[in-house]
C-alpha cells in the first residue's frame, strides 16, 4: 500500500514541526510537540530496522547461553565436588536453539524477550551462587555474558538514541 | 482517562487559596505548568488577594503527582516533609505552606504549596553569551551550598524520624539500592538484562567505609536550583533526598554537568574548603553508576504502563525509552564493558 509507512510518517513529521509547532505559544505544548517529533523519529528508525535488530540480537543471546552451556557440560563431566553447581546452571540455561528468522516484528519481540527472560535468569543464579563474584570459573561466564549484554545495548543504541535526555545544561 | 482532571483549574486554586489565606478577594493572575522537571508536576500560581482592605501578591507553587501518579518511588507527603524539615536548617530551600490530601479542594489530590522563592532555575538564561563569570560565581555558591547539606545536622532537623538511618558503612548505598530495585522490580517490566548486571556491581561493590552519613540532596544539577544575581537563593528537587554518603551528590551533579558552571577542580575546593570533608573521586564513579541504576528503576517501568488500553503522552514515552536506554549504555561504560 501506498504511501508507504516510512513516508507517511516523514510527512507527519514535517506537518508537526513546520506547521503546528511554529504556531504553539505555550512553553509546555512546545515541550510536548518536540517529545512527539523525537517518538516518531524512533518509530522511522525501528520501522526500518527493528525485525532485523530483534533476530541478530536473539541469535546472539541463543549463541551465547549454548556457549556456556558447552562449558557446564565440559566442567561437569570433569566431576568432582563442583558437579551440582554445573548441573544447576545447565538447567538455568535450557536449551535455546537460534531458530529460523522472525517474519513478523511481534514474533521476533517475543523470541527476544522470551531469551531475555533466560539470561536474566542466569545472571540472577550467578549472583545467589557466587554473590562475591570470586569463583573464577564462574566469573568467566558472567564475564561472557556481560560482553554479550554490551553488544546488546549497542545494538539498541542507534534506535533510542534520537530520545536521549540529556540532563546536562543545554541538553534537550 | 476520559473525564479526569488532568491540568489544575485556575477557578478551583482560587477557592482553595481563598480559604486557606482567608482572603476576602482573590485573583489567580497567572497559572503556568513547569517545563522540565519530570518525576511530578510543578505549577507556578501569582496571586492578588485582599483581606480586610489590605492587598496582597504571592508567588507560590503547587507540587502535585501526575494522575498516574509520581515518576519516583517516592510519596509527595515525604517529599513535603523533607523541604519543611530542611526549611529549619541554614539550607535554603522555599517555604513550605499546606500538604493536602482530600481532591475536592482543587480536583487533583495528594498537592502540596510552597512560595515561590523569586529568582530563575533557567540554564538557558546562565549559559547565555556573556555570563561565564556569573556562571563561575554560581558553581562555586553551589559548591559551598553543597557543603552545607552534607554538613546540616540531620537529627535535629527531624529527617531522622521518616529517613531511614545507614548502620553500616556499606548501607549507605545498598538501603537505597534496595529501595529502587524493589520498586523496579515490583514494576514487573520486560526482562532486561543489562539492569541485573549494574544492580549485580553495584551490590558488589559497595562502598565498605563512608567519611559521614550526610543528608544527601539526590538530584544535584542545573535546573535544580534558583539563582539571584550571582547567589544560589534556594535548592529545589528534593524527591531523591536520603540520608547517605555525600559523594553521591557529587555523582549526580556532574553526571548533570555541573562542571560546564565552572572547572571541577574550582568546585571541588570550595566544597572541601566549606565542608571539610574529602572529594574522592573513585567514590563518586562508583555512584555515577548508581545514579544511572536509579534512572533505569524509575523510568524503565514507565514504558509498562504504556499501552493501547492505557495511554500516555509523548513525553513518558521519551523519557520511558531515552532515559533508561542511555543510563544503561553510559552505566555499563563504566563499569568496564
Amino acid at each position: 500500500m501506498r504511501p508507504t509507512a516510512e513516508e507517511l510518517l516523514a510527512s507527519l513529521r514535517l506537518s508537526l514541526n513546520d506547521t503546528v509547532a511554529l504556531k504553539i505559544e505555550d512553553r509546555w505544548a512546545r515541550y510536548v510537540a518536540t517529545a512527539m517529533d523525537l517518538v516518531l523519529q524512533h518509530l522511522q528508525l525501528r520501522l526500518a530496522g527493528e525485525l532485523d535488530t530483534m533476530d541478530a540480537d536473539s541469535l546472539d543471546m541463543a549463541e551465547t547461553l549454548a556457549a556456556v552451556a558447552g562449558q557446564a557440560v565440559r566442567h561437569g563431566e570433569e566431576g568432582g565436588q563442583d558437579q551440582d553447581k554445573w548441573s544447576a546452571l545447565l538447567q538455568r540455561l535450557g536449551t535455546a536453539a537460534p531458530g529460523d528468522p522472525a517474519r513478523r516484528v511481534d514474533e521476533a519481540v517475543a523470541r527476544n524477550e522470551a531469551l531475555r527472560g533466560r539470561v536474566v535468569d542466569v545472571l540472577r543464579w550467578l549472583d545467589e551462587i557466587d554473590p562475591d563474584d570470586v569463583d573464577p570459573e564462574l566469573h568467566g561466564v558472567r564475564d561472557e555474558l556481560h560482553r554479550m549484554v554490551r553488544r546488546q545495548v549497542g545494538r539498541l543504541v542507534p534506535f533510542v538514541e534520537p530520545l536521549y535526555m540529556s540532563f546536562r545544561p543545554g541538553g534537550a | 482517562m476520559a473525564g479526569e482532571q488532568r491540568d489544575l483549574d485556575e477557578g478551583r486554586i482560587a477557592g482553595y487559596l481563598t480559604e486557606r489565606l482567608g482572603a476576602d478577594s482573590l485573583d489567580v493572575t497567572s497559572l503556568r505548568r513547569n517545563v522540565g522537571g519530570m518525576s511530578r508536576e510543578t505549577w507556578f500560581a501569582e496571586v492578588h488577594w485582599a483581606r480586610s482592605g489590605q492587598q496582597h501578591d504571592d508567588s507560590l507553587t503547587f507540587r502535585v503527582d501526575h494522575p498516574e501518579g509520581s515518576v519516583v518511588p517516592v510519596s509527595l507527603e515525604r517529599e513535603y516533609q523533607t523541604f519543611r524539615a530542611i526549611g529549619t536548617s541554614s539550607v535554603p530551600v522555599a517555604q513550605t505552606l499546606w500538604y493536602e490530601d482530600d481532591p475536592e479542594l482543587v480536583g487533583r489530590a495528594p498537592f502540596y504549596v510552597r512560595r515561590t522563592v523569586p529568582g530563575s532555575a533557567s540554564a538557558g538564561q546562565l549559559f547565555a553569551p556573556g555570563n561565564e563569570n556569573r556562571r563561575q560565581k554560581i558553581g562555586v555558591d553551589l559548591a559551598e551550598k553543597l557543603a552545607a547539606v552534607h554538613t546540616m545536622d540531620w537529627r535535629a532537623a527531624g529527617l531522622a524520624e521518616f529517613m531511614r538511618v545507614p548502620e553500616r558503612p556499606e548501607d549507605h548505598a545498598l538501603f537505597e539500592l534496595e529501595h529502587y530495585e524493589r520498586s523496579y522490580r515490583a514494576a514487573q517490566p520486560e526482562p532486561m538484562p543489562v539492569v541485573e548486571v549494574l544492580l549485580s556491581w553495584l551490590k558488589r561493590n559497595a562502598p565498605g567505609d563512608v567519611q559521614r552519613t550526610s543528608l544527601v540532596w539526590g538530584d544535584v544539577g542545573v535546573g535544580n536550583f534558583i539563582y539571584a544575581g550571582d547567589e544560589v537563593v534556594a535548592l529545589t528537587d528534593w524527591e531523591q533526598a536520603h540520608l547517605g554518603d555525600p559523594m553521591k551528590d557529587w555523582a549526580s551533579a556532574l553526571w548533570r554537568g555541573v562542571d560546564a558552571l565552572a572547572p571541577k577542580e574550582m568546585l571541588f575546593e570550595a566544597y572541601e574548603g566549606a565542608s571539610g570533608l574529602r572529594i574522592d573521586e573513585d567514590r563518586i564513579n562508583y555512584y555515577s553508576v548508581f545514579i544511572d541504576a536509579e534512572y533505569v528503576c524509575t523510568s524503565f517501568p514507565l514504558l509498562g504502563e504504556l499501552g493501547l488500553d492505557h495511554t500516555r503522552d509523548a513525553t513518558f514515552a521519551r523519557l520511558g525509552i531515552g532515559v533508561p536506554y542511555m543510563c544503561m549504555d553510559h552505566g555499563l561504560g563504566m563499569i568496564g564493558y
